[in-house]
């Protein structure tokens, strides 16, 4: 699969991850490959799927291949399951492959909202299976020893370059457009080839000028939310105990972090009083991957965490109800946000 | 109609009149004059009375946007100044020589108003000088037992501005949609 979607394949889908995917290929004759199947459609229940196997299962749901199966017959199934997904969502579509494909784009659809007692596995993702725990890791130790870092990304199809400006400027320099960084950050670190190369002091200070003189890149804490919110997808790190409450050390800095007013809601919660993340969607009636999602990339940033302390886990009243000024504020937002949309502009 | 008010208050230069003309539904009332005693070295002009700005909303609800002068000896004007305000707008100048020293006075100088309603902080000049990071701000805000919103902020930039006033919303009322 690596193969055919680096090579041949590359113009019709790419490899990423399941929770990033639009579209599976399962391979039934794996000797988990019935459970696979089932697990998948009762996660995705409309996801576009291709079955490969040695006999047909007959299945309503996807589209089979006989195997063994040729290159030219799985790029051509693999096609007609894209017109499939464009015309019915008019957008392009991401792939699985087994583990998976894809071909980025167009915005991820809505998610959909959650309930805590159907979180599964999946629902959660290890960052040091992806890029953002090599940043973090890289970030960490270019921060203690006071240097510069250059990280090459290798991927199937292109080669990127990631310059860590530390400590002092705390800022990353690449040519990664929003969607090239989101592919990278979905695709699993074991499909990507990374090296890192300590920059020399002179180099580093050229750089370092250079970064600061024309605005190159941007800030690190930008970059690290954008990193942890494109890899979470509104799942949560492995091992994050939703039922526990999680706390908030303070405001991220959002004048300068690509958020929108949800995440300051949560924030505006989180800091007042350590909340369990379900309780903190319900209450400000937003989807649990929105809430997942923010709470990933201020994990990312070290300042988001889950409570270990006693009286918080005692203390889950409710929180109060909407002021009494609840409606001037409304409006207020409301002139808020046209003055915001006229400085877009 | 119905009357509210916004005030803004940080020492001199922080960009209190800057970030009031941002946001202002009118041209920003001002009352600077030449800058004659060490404000001179920050700036030509100050405010020595107050900024006034004004933003009317939907139901012909006005808020007014007012700007306490930056300098201490005006500070008898801030308590009148903050009756029945909606929330405080602090700016602080990182380019300052104490910029961490200025935020406690002016959180104690407020300490009241912040009690009952909300304060937002941002701080502007970052890219000037090395000042304080934000990190050293949160530290010494936990120490006053305190965890606003702060931001770095270009008081030029209507868009800053406008987050900072919508973090101060959220913080009143998290619930807005």
């Amino acid at each position: 699969m690596r193969l055919i979607f680096g090579g041949p394949g590359k113009q019709c889908c790419t490899l990423t991850n399941e929770a990033h995917a639009e579209a599976g290929i399962i391979n039934l004759d794996h000797v988990d490959g019935l459970s696979l199947w089932q697990g998948f459609r009762q996660h995705h229940p409309t996801r576009p799927l291709v079955i490969m196997s040695m006999k047909d299962p007959c299945a309503d749901d996807a589209l089979f291949l006989n195997k063994p199966v040729s290159q030219e017959q799985l790029l051509s199934t693999m096609q007609k399951l894209i017109e499939e997904c464009r015309t019915s969502a008019e957008i392009e579509m991401k792939m699985t492959v087994g583990t998976t494909v894809t071909k980025p784009v167009a915005p991820p659809p809505k998610q959909p909202v959650i309930a805590t007692e159907t979180l599964k596995d999946d629902d959660f993702y290890n960052p040091q299976e992806f890029l953002q725990g090599e940043l973090q890791t890289l970030v960490e130790s270019s921060r203690q020893k006071e240097i510069t870092v250059k990280l090459n990304i290798t991927s199937s199809d292109a080669e990127h370059e990631i310059y860590l400006l530390m400590p002092d400027l705390d800022r990353v320099v690449h040519r990664l457009s929003t969607t090239q960084l989101a592919q990278l950050c979905g695709t699993p670190a074991f499909l990507l080839q990374l090296t890192t190369k300590r920059l020399g002091h002179k180099a580093s200070l050229t750089l370092e000028i250079e970064a600061h003189q024309k605005k190159l890149g941007e800030p690190l804490q930008s970059f690290l939310w954008r990193v942890a919110r494109y890899t979470s997808y509104g799942r949560l790190p492995l091992g994050t105990d939703i039922t526990s409450p999680a706390y908030l050390a303070h405001w991220p800095n959002f004048t300068r972090l690509p958020a929108n007013d949800n995440a300051m809601r949560i924030a505006a919660l989180l800091v007042e009083k350590p909340q369990p993340l379900p309780l903190v969607a319900k209450v400000l009636n937003i989807s649990l991957r929105e809430v997942f999602s923010f709470y990933s990339a201020a994990h990312a940033l070290g300042i988001a965490g889950i409570s270990q302390r006693d009286i918080d886990k005692t203390l889950q009243a409710e929180p109060p109800s909407p002021p009494r000024q609840h409606g001037l504020f409304g409006r207020l937002l409301g002139r808020l946000k046209e003055i915001g949309n006229t400085a877009s502009r | 109609m119905k009357n509210h008010k916004i005030i803004f208050t940080g020492p001199v230069g922080a960009g209190k009149t800057t970030a009031i003309s941002a946001i202002s539904d009118i041209p920003v009332i001002g009352t600077d004059v030449n800058a004659q005693d060490m404000t001179i070295h920050r700036k030509a002009t100050t405010t020595v009375a107050m900024d006034y700005g004004l933003m009317g909303l939907e139901g012909n609800d006005r808020i007014h946007l007012y700007g306490t002068p930056g300098q201490e000896r005006f500070d008898f004007m801030w308590d009148i100044l903050t009756q029945g305000g909606l929330g405080l707008i602090l700016l602080l100048d990182n380019s300052r020589s104490k910029p961490l020293q200025d935020m406690r006075f002016f959180l104690g100088a407020f300490k009241a108003f912040i009690a009952s309603q909300k304060v937002a902080i941002g701080v502007t000049r970052m890219d000037l000088a090395q000042g304080p990071a934000l990190e050293e701000y949160h530290r010494e805000l936990r120490q006053l037992n305190l965890n606003p919103p702060l931001f770095e902020v270009d008081a030029r930039q209507r868009h800053d501005v406008v987050t900072l006033l919508k973090s101060l919303l959220f913080s009143l009322d998290p619930w807005l949609d």
